[in-house]
């Protein structure tokens, strides 16, 4: 009862969150399919940017993006 | 000099460190006030049911100033250990790939690549955290009320990135002193640690940087008379820790297998 | 432009370098030869100032490497074995990088009048790290050129490479000598010195056991060898006659198997076999074999 009641609010509330979770993952995405990976499989990467709350982009802009643009 | 630091600018830009600290950072402004707001009172209910909103008021600092403290608070925990690792390559790997040999063959000084580092990335940490508290108090401020004045807000991110700042000449030394990237990281989050702790337990965190973080915490629209004098000292550690590091680089031999 | 004398290195408990005494003299070319380990490396970095003598002194272009503040105060260039860029700059960029310290700021022409001498101007704006080892070494010869130096220091810029890139760098090299650059250079591979050298050193074990030019060296020590095989074993006076022999510089034997050099090769070969001739014994091969650089190095490094 109280969950429901608190959706509308709560999904303004978190929308810059959001906003930027999304934006990270989506930068990431498109680095992992233009560039290319390093250390794991692109798909592994990609999961990892998608679902791991901002550490997953991290991890992947650190250790995962190539540096060698080929 | 000025090569040097676009060298540096170009690591950052291209390397996306600059992006990875300025979202971090942010990430932190913005998840401080929405857990308060809405994730821990959540919490809070479902483990303990009927509790009342009075009670819930008093466990949780649920206002404004609260939510920035504990955005300080997270980028003292969380927040220095991406810093760390993020920019734990900073020199370490520098001097691990050899990538200094041909600079120094070619007339670059130490002090210029060092320095240039610290410039460059201190200026940003500073920018970042001014930037980011000015966010997160904005932020905090729609889901709660204002309760603070913007002129403490922005000292306050300014004392942040100073101390950002220690951190980071912490990391640079470590560096050069035992030239492992991940450990280099792993000692500057000590470093970070131990003077807070050490300032908190002996009670001299006016004499340590870690004051800085502490009157930040604060954000008190009088600041603390000892203030100038912690910013003082911090911008001698920061120097002392560059001079250090520069000896040690002095001291090093190139290019060795 | 080089003299080193009595140089000694120690690291921690390994002794690296056993007292190397080297001169390199104005405008030559001089290849330094050596196994893996020998010690090569090692001397070129003391001698570009970025390390320093456990004991010895090394003369560089004039200054002492032990009084330097600076590598950079030697005015040299300097190509390590591999050459480590920052991969995340371009070609272009990092000459600019590099180019622009300290008293003469490279210029944009001057920097594309580099890439295309290495043949880089193509890929100038590409980022290092996608270059092949090839290029690497063609940019790094171009950083080494940057402050337009008299003398070079190169170590190993040819081993690494395939053969058009080996070729690449010995005809860089060759031009380098052109226009009056004073070079020293190591590698391992042989005929890349007998193609380009003026003088030879070769370092075993952390000493250098020889230094000559390779004219000289070509004159002595690369003389015919003659190759016998008797069908019996020779008698032990006719070893000792062969010795003898005036014209006969060195003889070594194995049973059926003798292996002569002379110092007058004019008519040798004849004489030679007069006296098999002469003394009854049947030859069953005979053969003459003209050693290369390859066996004067492996002599000088088995004969330790």
């Amino acid at each position: 009862m109280n969950d429901i009641a608190l959706t509308k609010e709560l999904v303004l509330m978190l929308a810059p969150l959001i906003a930027l979770q999304l934006g990270m993952a989506i930068y990431c995405a498109v680095k992992i399919f233009t560039e290319g990976v390093e250390n794991l499989n692109k798909w592994i990467w990609l999961g990892i940017c998608l679902f791991l709350n901002l550490l997953g982009p991290i991890l992947f802009l650190i250790i995962g993006r190539r540096k060698v643009p080929s | 000099m000025k090569r040097d630091i676009m060298k540096e600018v170009r690591y950052g830009l291209r390397n996306s460190r600059f992006l990875i600290l300025f979202v971090s950072i942010l990430f932190l402004a913005i998840s401080a006030p929405v857990m308060n707001k809405v994730f821990l009172p959540m919490l809070m209910k479902n483990q303990l049911p009927g509790i009342t909103a009075e009670t819930l008021a008093q466990m949780l600092d649920m206002t404004q100033l609260g939510s920035m403290r504990g955005y300080m608070g997270d980028v003292f925990e969380i927040g220095t250990i991406i810093i760390a690792f993020t920019l734990c390559g900073l020199l370490a790997q520098e001097i691990r790939d050899d990538t200094l040999v041909l600079p120094l063959c070619s007339g670059k000084r130490f002090p210029a690549i060092v320095g240039s580092k610290l410039l460059v990335f201190g200026f940003f940490l500073v920018l970042t955290s001014v930037i980011a508290t000015l966010i997160n108090y904005l932020y905090a401020g729609v889901l709660f009320s204002f309760d603070v004045g913007v002129g403490p807000v922005l000292r306050s991110g300014l004392l942040l990135g100073f101390h950002l700042l220690f951190l980071l000449s912490a990391l640079v030394f470590w560096g050069a002193v035992i030239r492992k990237p991940i450990a280099a990281g792993l000692l500057t989050c000590a470093t970070v640690y131990g003077t807070h702790i050490a300032g908190s337990l002996l009670k001299i965190d006016s004499y340590l940087p870690s004051g800085l973080f502490r009157e930040a915490q604060y954000f008190s629209v009088v600041p603390a008379s000892s203030i100038l004098q912690t910013l003082a000292i911090t911008i001698g550690f920061v120097f002392l820790l560059y001079g250090l590091t520069l000896l040690r680089l002095q001291g090093l031999e190139w290019n060795e297998r | 432009m080089i003299r080193v004398t009595n140089l000694h290195k120690k690291f921690n408990t390994y002794h690296a370098l056993k007292g190397i005494n080297m001169t390199v003299k104005k405008g030559e070319i001089y290849g330094f030869i050596g196994r893996n380990g020998a010690g090569k490396s090692t001397t070129m970095n003391i001698l570009a100032g970025l390390s320093r003598p456990t004991e010895g002194q090394c003369i560089v272009n004039g200054k002492d490497v032990s009084k330097l503040r600076h590598p950079s105060e030697l005015a040299i260039g300097y190509l390590p074995e591999d050459p480590k860029f920052y991969a995340w700059m371009t070609a272009r960029e990092t000459l600019d990088y590099l180019g622009n310290s300290g008293d003469n700021p490279m210029t944009k022409e001057a920097i594309n009048d580099i890439l295309d001498w290495v043949s880089l101007n193509k890929d100038a704006d590409r980022r290092v790290g996608g270059y092949s080892r090839g290029m690497r070494q063609r940019l790094g010869i171009a950083t080494a050129l940057i402050k337009d130096p008299e003398l070079l220091i190169l170590d190993e810029p040819s081993s690494a490479l395939d053969p058009e890139g080996r070729s690449d760098v010995l005809r860089l090299i060759t031009e380098l000598k052109q226009m009056g650059k004073t070079i020293l250079f190591s590698t391992h591979i042989l005929s890349d010195v007998e193609r380009v050298c003026d003088t030879v050193g070769i370092i075993v074990d952390g000493r250098l056991t020889m230094q000559r030019p390779l004219a000289k060296v070509k004159r002595e020590m690369i003389v015919p060898v003659y190759d016998i095989v008797l069908e019996e074993p020779p008698n032990p006076w006719l070893l000792e006659a062969l010795r003898k022999h005036p014209k006969i510089s060195h003889l070594s034997s194995k049973e059926t198997v003798l292996s002569v050099t002379t110092s007058e090769p004019e008519h040798f070969s004849l004489e030679l076999m007069t006296f098999f001739a002469s003394h009854r014994m049947e030859v069953s091969s005979f053969s003459r074999r003209k050693p290369d650089l390859e066996d004067i190095f492996l002599k000088e490094v088995n004969g330790k």
